[in-house]
């Protein structure tokens, strides 16, 4: 039992947050540990470029570990790490002064063809068409089909109205939906990428 | 509202299917102007159910876990994160630092430099000429030389030398003020004036620091032309309030080589007497 309560990795968010914030280094090396994936999967959704994605984690996690005695408890540890996530991987796009350059779309496997590994294939296929959006479309359908937040927890990461969420989030599926070729049929929607929004900074 | 359930402008309908996807229908049909009916009906054509079907999967491929990062990366991360915000804590805490010496340096400078002014200040005022009338000194023990200024008057407020109508009394009183041996008295000679006709009689007594003292001051400075043109010229190195025979009088002493000249004068400017010391 003493060693349990002395193991921080049985400790919940926020008593290790409330640790490191005392300055506890182990409890904030587990806290790290604990969301490093997710940070990166966020960060990488929105970056839509593997190397970009690495810098933003890093850059977030750094975020965290200076800024932890601010985290006060009143959101969830980990939307308030998807937070400082986002506004990393926004800032890192803002950055780079461009758009994450598109990752070459990887043909259908042909059926006599060597098959690519189908996971890589998505992988591919996903990053292309989200580099295809711009960050603040990322950002939001990110953080909804992601993380699971709800439209006011990413009204409130994004510092935008929920009406403005879900616009963000319906454009960029649907962008994404046409870029992977889901097309719809006949008379039910025929965007092109960049004919809409979400390629663009607006709502 | 739409009554007239003409098709939705297709970005409408995608914003419909994709908050359907989230839970939001409701809200999203209330945002656009539908009732929860109306839009549950435009999600439900044909159509529309391809088009949430291709939403679902768009939403399901961003949704795909993105590969955990390995354990070697995410070691390394971390590592650098807390290694670099502990860095910046450091050097944090030592500009802290520096600040907190530059502002003791400072405080010290500040506190230092009040002091030195206050000091200053002190002592400024304490060798400052007495240049106001109602700082008149009543003191016995002031100094025996002072500087003689423009007018013929001494810096300074003139010493007491109470009653002097005894020539003697005065000759050790100035003795005494300007330390000098004791005189014999045939070495020391002394001339009376009498005093001018229609002078008032004031009252005898020892000066005392009340406005009596203040008034002869002024007397003091108004007739030091009468007692400079007496001795000869010069500034007098002593002057001093008293009485003779009853009436208050001003005493000038001006320095003659070794010797020293001293001019009595009354109230009204007219010399009482001279004498000269030693």
């Amino acid at each position: 039992m003493e060693g349990r309560r002395s193991d921080p990795r049985h400790s919940s968010d926020d008593e290790l947050a409330a640790a490191a914030a005392r300055g506890d280094a182990r409890a904030l090396d587990t806290l790290l540990r604990r969301h490093a994936s997710m940070i990166h999967a966020v960060c990488r959704r929105i970056l839509a470029n593997a190397d970009d994605a690495l810098d933003a984690t890093q850059n977030a996690m750094i975020s965290i570990s200076r800024r932890i005695e601010l985290f006060d408890g009143r959101a969830k540890f980990s939307t308030w790490c998807y937070r400082v996530a986002t506004n990393a991987a926004l800032d890192e796009a803002r950055r780079r002064g461009r758009r994450p350059a598109p990752v070459e779309i990887v043909p259908e496997p042909l059926g006599d063809a060597v098959p690519v590994d189908d996971a890589v294939a998505d992988r591919l296929d996903i990053d292309a068409a989200l580099a295809q959006l711009s960050p603040e479309h990322r950002a939001a359908v990110a953080l909804r089909d992601l993380v699971g937040l709800d439209y006011a927890e990413i009204a409130a990461v994004l510092k935008i109205p929920p009406g403005t969420v879900r616009s963000r989030i319906a454009r960029g599926r649907a962008a994404l939906a046409d870029l992977m070729g889901h097309d719809p049929p006949d008379g039910a929607g025929n965007q092109t990428p960049t004919s809409e929004h979400p390629t663009s900074n607006t709502p | 509202m739409n009554p007239t359930h003409e098709p939705l402008d297709e970005r409408v309908l995608d914003e419909l299917l994709s908050a359907d996807l989230d839970g939001e229908l409701a809200a999203a049909a209330a945002d656009l102007g539908l009732s929860v009916d109306e839009a549950r009906a435009a999600i439900t054509s044909a159509a529309a159910v391809a088009r949430r079907a291709a939403l679902g999967r768009a939403s399901a491929a961003v949704g795909a876990s993105v590969p955990p990062l390995d354990p070697d990366t995410t070691a390394r991360l971390v590592t650098a994160s807390i290694t670099e915000a502990r860095k910046d804590d450091e050097l944090g805490t030592a500009r802290r630092r520096r600040e907190r010496r530059g502002d003791t340096a400072r405080r010290v400078m500040v506190v230092a430099g009040s002091a030195a002014a206050a000091i200053a200040v002190i002592v400024g005022l304490a060798h400052m000429p007495t240049s106001s009338e109602d700082k008149g000194s009543m003191s016995l023990g002031a100094p025996t030389e002072r500087a003689g200024t423009d007018d013929g008057s001494t810096a300074t407020s003139p010493v007491a030398l109470g009653d002097v109508s005894d020539t003697e009394q005065l000759r050790r009183r100035l003795a005494a003020q300007l330390r000098l041996p004791e005189a014999p008295k045939d070495l020391a000679s002394a001339t009376t004036v009498s005093p001018q006709k229609g002078s008032s009689p004031l009252p005898t007594g020892e000066f005392s620091s009340d406005s009596s003292g203040r008034q002869q001051y002024r007397s003091a400075r108004a007739c030091a032309p009468t007692a400079r043109a007496a001795a000869g010229g010069g500034a007098p190195v002593l002057t001093g309030r008293a009485v003779s025979d009853g009436r208050p009088v001003t005493v000038y002493v001006f320095r003659r080589g070794a010797a020293y000249d001293v001019v009595v004068v009354s109230r009204d400017c007219s010399v009482v007497s001279r004498l000269t010391l030693p």
